[in-house]
């Protein structure tokens, strides 16, 4: 995969809290191309998960526009917001979010439950993300008895079995040990490697220094 | 547990309803069985008869030939004064005389009163003779036997000879003297205000009811009313429709605290869930996709109680017919009745809890707390 991946430009994002209204997002401008890793970093409020959610769908800029794979953002409509990050975007989360009851295999085909692909397929992709994450010996196990580390791969082959072409991951490392967190950028690295474009929200210096470009925010605004 | 609550509320409700349809069927059936064997035939409203006889000479005869009768008599009342009752040569110490009504030997092998003498109240073989009601009896300060020898009466001015009494219990001739038909109507000189009582098979009373008139006079069927009888189906459907009413409202009560029952513990795993909604929406699941699922959800739980619940509802419909001797009266349509309440219910309860889940916004909902 090769190109421009993200191209979002002056996006604004703005919440009523009672009678005020805070700017959380303030003319914030970025571009990911396809195997690239970067990290978007700041403090606590800075703006770091709107701009995640924004770039994955999960939330619609006030202003600005959104490009992602070259597709006008703005324009689409709910149901097709919805298949565009079905298809083009996976999504890791510091908190796992990981369905404990659920078998291994069972979290990783919830990704494909909404797609339209051929039973035989699926169990073909399962399969390979399970195996890729090193989790294909525990399919059947429910994912609650997995470890941190072992969860946040589930997580990751979850994101992956639709081969996306943006992964976001947030705090992907907030819960984990040191070494359990070098084995997940690891597998982020693998990735990108790959040609997936992996923007990373984190906290973590480790983190942000093993991205190949840091985005900074402070106060809604790029810093660097 | 939700599936056991539905399946019992459905149960309930099924249950309810057969039993509620079995009783109707039973009380209508024994309904039928006690006053629909019985039709009487009287002058109609405004009707003069034509100038002649109200009922034919052959008017026994005529209705006894309608299918299903099994007994046709003629009654006629005679009022005290113009017969008044007393024995020759005793003193009447009774301060009401019995009443004194006509019959013919039809009437009587249909009361199942002295089928044995009716023929001495019957043309051709009509005789003087009178058989008095067990009270009429004591009134008469006639011996309480059936064998009665010389012994007789005057009825308006007509001596008769008694030929026995009515065994006691008939509380319709209890306290009356029974006389021959055509001798009553010599004395009415006229036959207008007589009737016509037919016994007919169990349940086909209305049947021949709608046809006694023009069979006994096909010259003027309109001459001739037959007695209201309520029709079965009819009385069926009344009573199935009081019942109805009754255990309609309870399965309604029932049904509305299953819903909430269901739409509360839906709200619950809503929230309980709100992360996997958002992980869900996350993934990629539109709105109308995640109100799906708890639909479908819904849905099933209400499939499983209303299978169950119909299952349970039958059983408990036999055992309660078991218990009082009735017939069961089971349908298809009580199976039918029982899933689609269930899944009626579980639908219904989750529309809301489910509008609510769609509306979780994915971003808040994967936050991390």
């Amino acid at each position: 995969m090769t190109g421009t991946v993200v191209a979002a430009s002056g996006l604004r994002r703005r919440y009523a809290d009672g009678s005020r209204t805070i700017d959380v997002l303030r003319g914030v401008s970025i571009r990911v191309e396809a195997g690239e890793r970067v990290a978007i970093t700041g403090r606590s409020g800075a703006g770091k998960s709107t701009l995640a959610n924004i770039l994955g769908l999960l939330d619609v800029q006030d202003e600005g526009t959104y490009e992602l794979l070259g597709r006008d953002t703005t324009s689409l409509r709910a149901r097709e917001r919805d298949a565009l990050r079905r298809d083009a975007i996976g999504f890791v989360f510091q908190a796992y979010h990981v369905l404990g009851n659920r078998s291994c295999w069972d979290n990783v085909h919830l990704k494909l439950s909404t797609a339209r692909t051929q039973a035989s397929e699926r169990e073909r992709l399962i399969a390979a993300a399970l195996d890729s994450v090193g989790l294909l010996e525990h399919a059947d196990a429910p994912a609650r008895l997995l470890s941190g580390g072992e969860k946040q791969r589930l997580a990751i082959a979850r994101a992956t079995v639709t081969t996306p072409s943006l992964l976001l991951a947030d705090e992907p490392t907030g819960n984990l040990d040191p070494d359990t967190a070098g084995e997940v950028l690891d597998l982020l690295d693998e990735l990108a490697h790959s040609g997936i474009a992996v923007v990373v929200i984190t906290h973590d210096r480790p983190t942000a220094r093993w991205a190949d470009r840091v985005v900074e925010l402070r106060d809604g605004q790029l810093a660097r | 547990m939700l599936v056991l609550a539905v399946a019992m509320s459905v149960g309930v409700t099924v249950a309810s309803i057969g039993i509620g349809r079995t009783a109707a069927e039973q009380i209508a059936g024994d309904l039928a069985a006690s006053i629909q064997d019985q039709v009487t035939l009287s002058a109609a409203t405004g009707s003069d008869g034509r100038g002649g006889d109200l009922f034919p000479p052959d008017a026994e005869a005529r209705a006894t030939d309608v299918p299903l009768v099994r007994t046709a008599g003629l009654r006629v009342e005679l009022n005290s004064d113009l017969a008044p009752v007393s024995r020759p040569g005793i003193l009447n110490t009774s301060e009401r005389p019995p009443g004194v009504i006509a019959v013919t030997g039809g009437y009587l092998i249909g009361a199942s009163a002295q089928s044995p003498s009716a023929w001495a109240f019957s043309t051709p073989h009509v005789q003087p003779v009178a058989l008095v009601g067990a009270r009429a009896a004591e009134r008469l300060g006639l011996p309480t036997t059936s064998a009665y020898s010389g012994v007789t009466i005057e009825v308006g001015g007509r001596e008769l000879q008694v030929i026995g009494t009515l065994p006691p219990g008939r509380e319709q001739l209890d306290e009356l003297v029974l006389i021959p038909y055509s001798i009553g109507v010599e004395m009415l000189s006229s036959d207008a205000s007589a009737r016509m009582v037919v016994t007919t098979e169990p349940g086909a009373g209305a049947r021949v009811a709608a046809v006694l008139a023009a069979a006994v006079r096909p010259d003027a069927p309109t001459a001739l009313s037959p007695s209201r009888v309520v029709d079965l189906a009819a009385l069926r459907e009344g009573v199935d429709t009081q019942l109805g009413r009754l255990t309609g409202m309870l399965g309604i009560v029932l049904t509305v605290i299953t819903a909430l029952l269901i739409g509360n513990t839906t709200a619950s795993s809503v929230s309980a869930r709100t992360a996997e909604i958002g992980l869900r929406r996350a993934l990629g699941a539109s709105s109308p996709m995640i109100v799906r699922l708890f639909l479908g959800e819904g849905m099933i739980v209400g499939l499983l109680g209303g299978l169950v619940g119909a299952a349970l509802g039958c059983w408990l419909i036999v055992a309660t017919a078991a218990g009082f001797e009735w017939t069961a009266r089971l349908s298809p349509d009580l199976l039918a009745l029982g899933i689609t309440l269930g899944i009626g219910t579980g639908i219904i309860a989750s529309a809301y809890p489910s509008s609510r889940a769609a509306q979780i916004h994915p971003a808040q909902a994967v936050r991390v707390e």
